[in-house]
C-alpha cells in the first residue's frame, strides 16, 4: 500500500517543479490534489499496466520493474537490546521512472529512473524519533537495484543479498543500522497470487508481495553508543504503473508479528468523505508459513485517539482497534511513541506499534496518509 | 566673545566672494567624488566577484579538482556510496557566450538537482513545462527570469551558447527565480542544466568539472585525500577563492592610490583657498581681536567656517561620486574581467562605509588643510593688522627651515617606500609625505629659480618681467603656495603621462617579442585545442613561411592562483626579457630541457618564486604536486595566474600534452599576409574551427586591451586636472584681488590699465613656468614611484621608465598655459580698478 506515498511524494516533489533545485522543502504539498495526479497518465504510455495475475518469478521478480512506473522495497521492524531497550526502524527505498521520453546514451548521467529512500529510527527509552530523507538518479551507479544478486540502494543506504540473509546498512550524521536479516517464512503473494487491487479503475492495482517474518540482528548505533539489537522485520515490495481512483484521501496499513507466530497485515484506503473505498485488503500468515489473504469484509479498524502534530498540525488516528473475528483477534493497538511523523517534503506518519489482545500480544508497524 | 557672531560675519563675507567659495565647495566635491567613485567600483568588484563566484559555491566547504580542470565521474559515485558523504555535489561549470543574450559571457552550469540540497539555492519556475526530460535527454537549459525579460525570451526560446566559435543549439525551458535581489543578481550570470546536457554540450565525456563538498572536521577530509589519484586535489573552497580573489586586489589597491592622488589635490586646493582667504581677512581678524575676539575666537570662527564648505563639498563629492562610479565600475570590472578573472555578473555596489569614508575623507581634507592656516589667523595682531609685511618678513625667516624640513620628508619618504614595500598604506603615506616635502622646498626653490632668471638676463626682456618676477618674491608667502600646488599637479600630469607611455612602450615590445608572427593560426575550438599535424606541416611547407612557432597552451589547476597557463614551444621564436635567470641566457635553452621550467613575473608573483634563493615552483601535476627547478623569470604581460614555460617533454610527461595549439608564421620579409591567409583558409575543411588573424590585428586587440585597464586612470587623471585647475583658478582670483591696493597705487603712479592686466598675466605666466620647470623631478620621482612600487605590485609585471623631454615640455606648456587662463578674469577685474577706491583702503 506504500506506493501512495511514494507517488504522492514524487508528485509533491519531482512533477510540479521538478527541481525545486536544491530540493528545499516544498510548502506547496497541501495544494497538491494527490488523487486527480494519481489518476492522470498521460505521457505514461510507454509502461505497462497492471491489469490482472501474473506469475511472479523469484529471484527475478525481488529486482527492479522498469517496465512499470512506480516500485518500492519496503523494510520495517521492531528490534530490541539484551537489556530490552527497544527501538523501530525503517528504511524504505522507491523508484520512480520519469517521462517517456526515450533517453538519449550521450552521457552516462542520462536517466528515467529516480530513487529516493527514508530511513527512521525510533528509540523508545528518549521517545524520539528520528527521519532521514535521500533521492538521487539511477545512473553511474549512484542509486539502483539489482535483481541477482538482490541490490537495492542510494549513496551509501543498500540492502543486499549476501548468500542466504541480506544485509541493510545505512547510516546518517548521528544514527547508524547496520543489519543482518534472515527470511523465517515463504514470501506472501498478496491479493490473488501478487495481484493486488486497489480500486475499482482498470490498473488501479500493483503486484505485491510481502516477506512477512525476517529474523534481524544487528547494531544501531545512536548518539555516539552501539546497541546489539535482535528482533524482527517486515519486507513489502510492489510495483505497478497507475494506482487509485480519483477520490482517494489516503490510507492506513498495520503490520504485526504476534508473539504466537501470527503474522499480521491489514489495510484501508480511504476516500475524500473518511469511509472506505471498499478495496482495503489484508493477510495472516501462520507460524508454519500458510497464510490466508483477506479481503475488506474480513476485518474492522478503527481510531480510537489522535495525536496532533506540533509540527505539521496535522491530527493523527495513533491508536486503533482491530478486530478480526473470523481469526478471534481484538488488537489494541498503540504506538510506543506518539511522535513518528515524517516531516519531509511529503509529511505521513509511520511508527512502531505495540498490539494486544486479552489473548495475544506483538509488535508492528503502522502508516497513516492523507490526513 | 561667542563664536557664533564671528561665524556669521565671516560666512557673510564668504558670501560676498561667492564664486570662489563656490570653487572650493567644487574642489572638495571633486576629490570626494574620485575617493567615492573608486571605493564603488572596488566595492561593486568584491560584489560582482561573490556574486559570480563565491555564491556558485555557495556552501561548499572543500572541492575537488584535478590538474587539467576536469576529474572523473565514477569519483562522484565512490565518494557518495564508498565513503557514504552525502553532502557532495558534482558540477561541471564553464564560460560560455549566448549569441541571444547580447553574446554576454555567462558561466553554463551543470549540476545535479538531487545533490543541490545543501549547496545553492536554485528556485525553478518550470512553467507548464515539464522539466524531467532535461534527464532524460532534452536540450532544456534555465536562465534568469530577469535576464530572459530583458531580452523578449521566454519558456521554449531557442538559445545559441558558444564555446569560442562551436555553437551548440539549446532551448529555454525555465526560469529560474529567486527571493532577494542579490541571489537574482548572481542568476543573471548563469546558464543552468542538468549535469548530463552539460558534459554533452562541453563533450567532457566522462568526466566533470569538479565535486563540491560540505565537510565537517578533518576525518573525511583525510579519506577523500586517500581516495582520489594523485592528479586530483582536495581543496578548501575559501582558501581557493581567495587566491583568485587575491589576483585582482592590488589593481583595485592601486585605484585607490591614484584616488587618493586626486584628494591630494583637493588638500592642497583648500590650503590655498583657506589660506588666501585668512590673509585677505587679515584687517577683519585684526579688527574683531581688537574689539575683543580672543585667539581661540578667531581660530574656531575660521574652522567653522571651513567645516561647513567641507561639509557642503563633500555630501556633494558624495553624490557625484555616485554618479561617476557607475561608469568606474563598468571599467573596473571590465578590466578585471579581461585581465584576472571572468566577472558573469556586474552589480554597482554602493555601501554605507563608502559613503562615510567619502564625508569623512572630505572633512578631514579640509580640517587638515585649514588648520595651519586658522592658526596662523588666529596668530594676527591688533597692532600690525595693516602690514601685509609682517608676515611676509616673518615668513622669509622660515623659508630655509621649511626647506630643511621638506629635505627630511622627502628622505623619509624614500626610506619608507624602498623598506616597507609591500603595504598599501605605506605607498599612501609615503606618497603623501614626498608631495607635501616637495611642497616645503618650493619658497626656497621658487626665490632661486627667480634669481637664475633675473642673473640669467631675463630683466633684461622689459619691465613688466622684471617686476613680475620680483612680485613673485616679495610675495613668497602666498605665490609659494600657490606655485607648490600647481606643481603638484602638474607632477602627477608627468607621473601619469610617464607611466603609460612607458607602459605602452613595454607592451608593444613584448607583442613584438612574443607575438611577433606575421600570422597566427589557432584553434577557435575551445572543446578540441588542437590542430591538426597533418595542416601544421602543410602549412609549414608553404612557400611563403620562413620560419616558424610552433606551441601548445593549456590552462592547468593551480592552488594559488586558481589556473595558470603553460606553455610548450617545439621551436620558439619569441624574445624573452629576463628580469631574472639562474643561469646564463645561453644555458636556458639546456635547462629547460631538462625539466627546469621559466616563470612568468606574474606567476613568479602568486606562487613566491623568489630570485637567488634556489628558486623552486610546486605545480600540480598529473603525477601530483611536483616541485621545479626556475630557470629563469621572464616578463610578461600574460595576465590572470601567470605563465609557465616547460619544455614539449615535460608538458607530455607531467600534463599529457604532446599537441599543437597555435602557431606563429613568420613571411619572407615584404610578403603581405592577406594571399598567406586565404591559402590556408583553403587548405581548411568548412568544419573546422580554426582562427588565422595577422599578427597586426591581434597586436591591435592586445593592445586594445591593455589600452582599457588604463581608462580608470586616464579618467582619474583628467579628474585631477578638474581638481587641480579649481584650485588654481581659485588662488589666482585670490592672490591678484588681494592686492588692490597695491594695483590702486600703481595706477596712481600713472601705471595704464592695459600695463596692469600684463603685469598681472606676466606674473601668472610665471606662475606656471616656475611650477612646471619645479615639477619635472617631482613628476619624475612620482612616474618612478608609480611604475616600479604601485604598478608593479598591482599588475606584478616590471617595465621600464621611459623619459621623454617631450613630456616635460609639455608639462610645462600645460602648467604654463592654465596660470595664465586662470589670470585672465582677476586682470581684467584687476585693469578696471578704480584708484580712488583701492586707495580707499588707506
Amino acid at each position: 500500500m506504500r506506493y501512495l506515498c511514494v507517488i504522492s511524494f514524487c508528485l509533491a516533489v519531482i512533477f510540479p517543479a521538478l527541481f525545486v533545485w536544491g530540493c528545499a522543502p516544498p510548502d506547496n504539498t497541501d495544494r497538491i490534489d494527490i488523487a486527480r495526479a494519481l489518476s492522470n497518465n498521460q505521457g505514461m504510455d510507454c509502461y505497462d499496466t497492471v491489469t490482472g495475475p501474473e506469475p511472479l518469478v523469484f529471484p527475478k521478480d525481488a529486482g527492479p520493474h522498469e517496465n512499470f512506473r512506480t516500485e518500492w522495497w519496503y523494510y520495517t521492524g521492531n528490534l530490541t537490546t539484551d537489556q530490552g531497550r527497544h527501538f523501530g526502524y525503517q528504511l524504505t527505498f522507491f523508484r520512480q521512472a520519469l517521462s517517456c521520453e526515450p533517453v538519449k546514451e550521450d552521457s552516462q548521467w542520462r536517466t528515467r529512473q529516480l530513487y529516493f529512500a527514508h530511513f527512521a529510527v525510533t528509540d523508545t527509552r528518549n521517545k524520539a524519533f528520528h527521519t532521514f530523507f535521500r533521492m538521487n538518479r539511477g545512473s553511474l551507479g549512484i542509486a539502483g537495484s539489482l535483481a541477482q544478486p538482490f541490490t537495492v540502494w542510494i549513496d551509501n543506504w543498500q540492502v543486499k543479498e549476501t548468500g542466504s540473509h541480506l544485509t541493510l546498512d545505512a547510516l546518517s550524521d548521528e544514527i547508524s543500522l547496520s543489519l543482518t536479516l534472515t527470511q523465517e517464512k515463504p514470501p506472501i503473494l498478496q491479493g490473488e497470487r501478487g495481484f493486488s487491487r486497489k480500486g475499482p479503475g482498470t490498473g488501479n492495482a500493483s503486484f505485491y508481495f510481502s516477506l512477512p517474518r525476517l529474523h534481524t540482528q544487528g547494531f544501531i548505533t545512536l548518539g555516539g553508543n552501539r546497541f546489539q539489537v535482535t528482533g524482527n522485520s517486515w519486507f513489502d515490495h510492489e510495483w505497478s504503473t497507475t494506482v487509485l481512483g480519483e477520490d482517494v484521501q489516503g490510507w492506513d496499513w498495520f503490520s504485526a508479528h504476534l508473539a504466537d507466530g501470527r503474522d499480521l497485515m491489514v489495510c484501508r484506503i480511504r476516500k475524500a468523505d473518511g469511509t472506505s473505498n471498499g478495496f482495503g485488503f489484508g493477510s495472516i500468515s501462520f507460524a508454519d508459513g500458510n497464510y490466508v489473504i483477506l479481503s475488506e469484509t474480513d476485518f474492522t479498524l478503527t481510531p480510537k485517539a489522535r495525536w496532533k502534530s506540533p509540527e505539521t498540525g496535522k491530527r493523527y488516528p495513533v491508536q486503533w482497534q482491530i478486530r478480526i473475528p473470523d481469526h478471534d483477534l481484538d488488537l489494541s493497538v498503540s504506538p510506543v511513541i506518539d511522535n513518528q511523523e515524517h516531516t519531509h517534503a511529503f509529511a505521513y506518519w509511520e511508527g512502531a506499534m505495540r498490539f494486544s489482545s486479552p489473548g495475544v500480544q506483538g509488535m508492528g508497524y503502522l502508516e497513516m496518509t492523507g490526513y | 566673545m561667542g563664536n557664533y557672531p564671528l561665524i556669521l560675519v565671516c560666512l557673510r563675507h564668504s558670501r560676498r566672494h561667492l564664486v570662489r567659495t563656490l570653487l572650493l565647495i567644487f574642489g572638495i566635491a571633486m576629490g570626494v567624488a574620485g575617493v567615492v567613485a573608486i571605493d564603488i567600483a572596488k566595492t561593486s568588484v568584491e560584489k560582482s566577484f561573490e556574486l559570480s563566484t563565491r555564491e556558485l559555491v555557495s556552501r561548499s566547504t572543500h572541492q575537488i579538482t584535478g590538474t587539467g580542470l576536469t576529474i572523473p565521474q565514477d569519483l562522484f559515485t565512490d565518494i557518495r556510496k564508498d565513503l557514504g558523504i552525502h553532502r557532495s555535489a558534482p558540477v561541471i561549470s564553464r564560460h560560455v557566450k549566448v549569441s541571444q543574450l547580447g553574446d554576454r559571457i555567462l558561466t553554463l552550469m551543470g549540476v545535479d538537482p538531487f545533490s543541490e540540497t545543501h549547496f545553492r539555492n536554485l528556485h525553478i519556475s518550470p512553467g507548464k513545462q515539464d522539466l524531467s526530460g532535461i534527464m532524460t535527454g532534452s536540450d532544456g537549459v534555465l536562465i534568469s527570469r530577469s535576464l530572459a525579460r530583458q531580452y523578449n525570451l521566454d519558456i521554449g526560446s531557442p538559445l545559441d551558447i558558444f564555446l569560442g566559435s562551436r555553437r551548440t543549439p539549446v532551448t529555454i525551458a525555465g526560469f529560474l527565480d529567486s527571493e532577494n535581489s542579490s541571489a537574482g543578481r548572481m542568476l543573471e550570470g548563469l546558464v543552468i542544466t542538468d549535469i548530463s546536457l552539460a558534459q554533452v554540450i562541453l563533450e567532457m565525456g566522462d568526466h566533470i568539472t569538479r565535486i563540491d563538498l560540505i565537510l565537517d572536521g578533518d576525518g573525511p577530509a583525510e579519506k577523500i585525500q586517500d581516495l582520489i589519484g594523485e592528479d586530483l586535489f582536495l581543496v578548501e573552497t575559501d582558501q581557493q577563492n581567495l587566491a583568485v580573489r587575491g589576483l585582482s586586489q592590488s589593481f583595485e589597491t592601486s585605484l585607490t592610490a591614484f584616488s587618493m592622488l586626486a584628494l591630494f589635490m583637493g588638500i592642497f586646493l583648500i590650503y590655498n583657498t583657506v589660506s588666501f582667504s585668512v590673509t585677505r581677512r587679515h584687517r577683519l581678524h585684526g579688527i574683531l581681536r581688537a574689539i575683543g575676539a580672543t585667539r581661540s575666537n578667531i581660530f574656531f570662527t575660521v574652522m567653522a567656517e571651513v567645516m561647513v564648505y567641507a561639509l557642503i563639498g563633500s555630501v556633494f563629492g558624495v553624490l557625484l561620486g555616485i554618479l561617476l562610479g557607475n561608469g568606474a565600475v563598468q571599467a573596473v570590472v571590465a578590466t578585471v574581467s579581461e585581465m584576472y578573472f571572468t566577472l558573469t555578473v556586474s552589480q554597482t555596489h554602493i555601501s554605507g562605509f563608502t559613503i562615510a569614508k567619502g564625508l569623512l575623507a572630505g572633512i578631514l581634507a579640509a580640517f587638515v588643510s585649514g588648520f595651519f592656516p586658522a592658526l596662523s589667523a588666529a596668530g594676527t595682531r591688533p597692532v600690525s593688522l595693516m602690514h601685509r609685511t609682517v608676515s611676509e618678513k616673518g615668513f622669509n625667516r622660515v623659508v630655509p627651515g621649511l626647506f630643511i624640513w621638506g629635505l627630511l620628508l622627502l628622505t623619509s619618504a624614500g626610506l619608507l617606500m624602498r623598506t616597507a614595500p609591500t603595504h598599501a598604506g605605506s605607498d599612501f603615506t609615503g606618497l603623501f609625505m614626498i608631495f607635501f616635502g616637495a611642497a616645503l622646498l618650493t619658497p626656497l626653490l621658487i626665490r632661486i629659480l627667480v634669481r637664475i632668471f633675473l642673473a640669467a638676463g631675463m630683466g633684461a626682456l622689459g619691465m613688466m618681467v622684471k617686476m613680475a618676477l620680483r612680485n613673485i618674491i616679495r610675495s613668497l608667502r602666498q605665490t609659494s603656495v600657490l606655485m607648490a600646488s600647481l606643481m603638484v599637479v602638474t607632477s602627477v600630469y608627468i607621473g601619469i603621462e610617464v607611466m603609460t607611455g612607458s607602459f605602452r612602450l613595454s607592451i608593444i615590445q613584448w607583442v613584438d617579442d612574443h607575438i611577433g608572427g606575421d600570422i597566427h593560426v589557432s584553434s577557435a575550438d575551445l572543446l578540441a585545442r588542437s590542430l591538426d599535424p597533418d595542416l601544421v606541416d602543410k602549412i609549414r611547407h608553404l612557400p611563403q613561411v620562413t620560419s616558424l612557432s610552433a606551441y601548445n597552451i593549456h590552462p592547468v589547476f593551480s592552488r594559488a592562483s586558481g589556473k595558470v597557463h603553460l606553455f610548450s614551444y617545439q621551436s620558439d621564436q619569441s624574445v624573452k626579457r629576463w628580469s631574472w635567470t639562474a643561469a646564463p641566457k645561453e644555458e636556458l635553452d639546456a635547462l629547460l630541457e631538462e625539466g627546469w621550467i621559466f616563470v612568468s613575473e606574474i606567476f613568479a608573483r602568486q606562487h613566491n618564486v623568489m630570485p637567488r634563493q634556489g628558486a623552486a615552483a610546486v605545480l600540480e601535476t598529473q603525477k601530483g604536486p611536483v616541485s621545479f627547478k626556475v630557470a629563469g623569470i621572464f616578463r610578461d604581460f600574460f595576465m590572470g595566474g601567470g605563465r609557465v614555460v616547460v619544455s614539449p617533454d615535460t608538458m607530455a610527461r607531467y600534463w599529457g600534452h604532446d599537441d599543437i595549439t597555435a602557431l606563429q608564421l613568420f613571411l619572407a620579409s615584404g610578403t603581405p599576409p592577406e594571399p598567406v591567409i586565404n591559402t590556408i583558409r583553403q587548405m581548411l575543411d568548412p568544419k573546422d574551427m580554426i582562427e588565422i588573424r595577422s599578427g597586426n590585428a591581434i597586436k591591435h586587440s592586445i593592445l586594445a586591451v591593455f589600452d582599457n585597464t588604463f581608462i580608470i586612470t586616464s579618467a582619474l587623471q583628467v579628474l585631477t586636472a578638474i581638481v587641480a585647475l579649481t584650485g588654481i583658478l581659485n588662488a589666482v582670483t585670490a592672490l591678484l584681488l588681494e592686492r588692490t591696493r597695491e594695483i590702486g597705487i600703481l595706477r596712481a603712479c600713472g601705471t595704464l590699465t592695459s600695463q596692469v592686466r600684463q603685469l598681472l598675466l606676466h606674473e601668472c605666466f610665471f606662475y606656471g613656468l616656475l611650477s612646471g620647470i619645479m615639477a619635472i623631478p617631482l613628476g619624475t620621482a612620482l612616474s618612478w614611484v608609480l611604475i616600479h612600487i604601485i604598478n608593479q605590485r598591482a599588475f606584478g609585471w616590471t617595465y621600464d621608465m621611459v623619459l621623454t623631454p617631450g613630456v616635460f615640455f609639455q608639462a610645462i606648456a600645460l602648467s604654463s598655459a592654465a596660470a595664465l587662463a586662470a589670470g585672465i578674469f582677476p586682470a581684467l577685474a584687476a585693469g578696471r580698478t578704480h584708484i580712488s577706491t583701492a586707495l580707499h583702503m588707506e
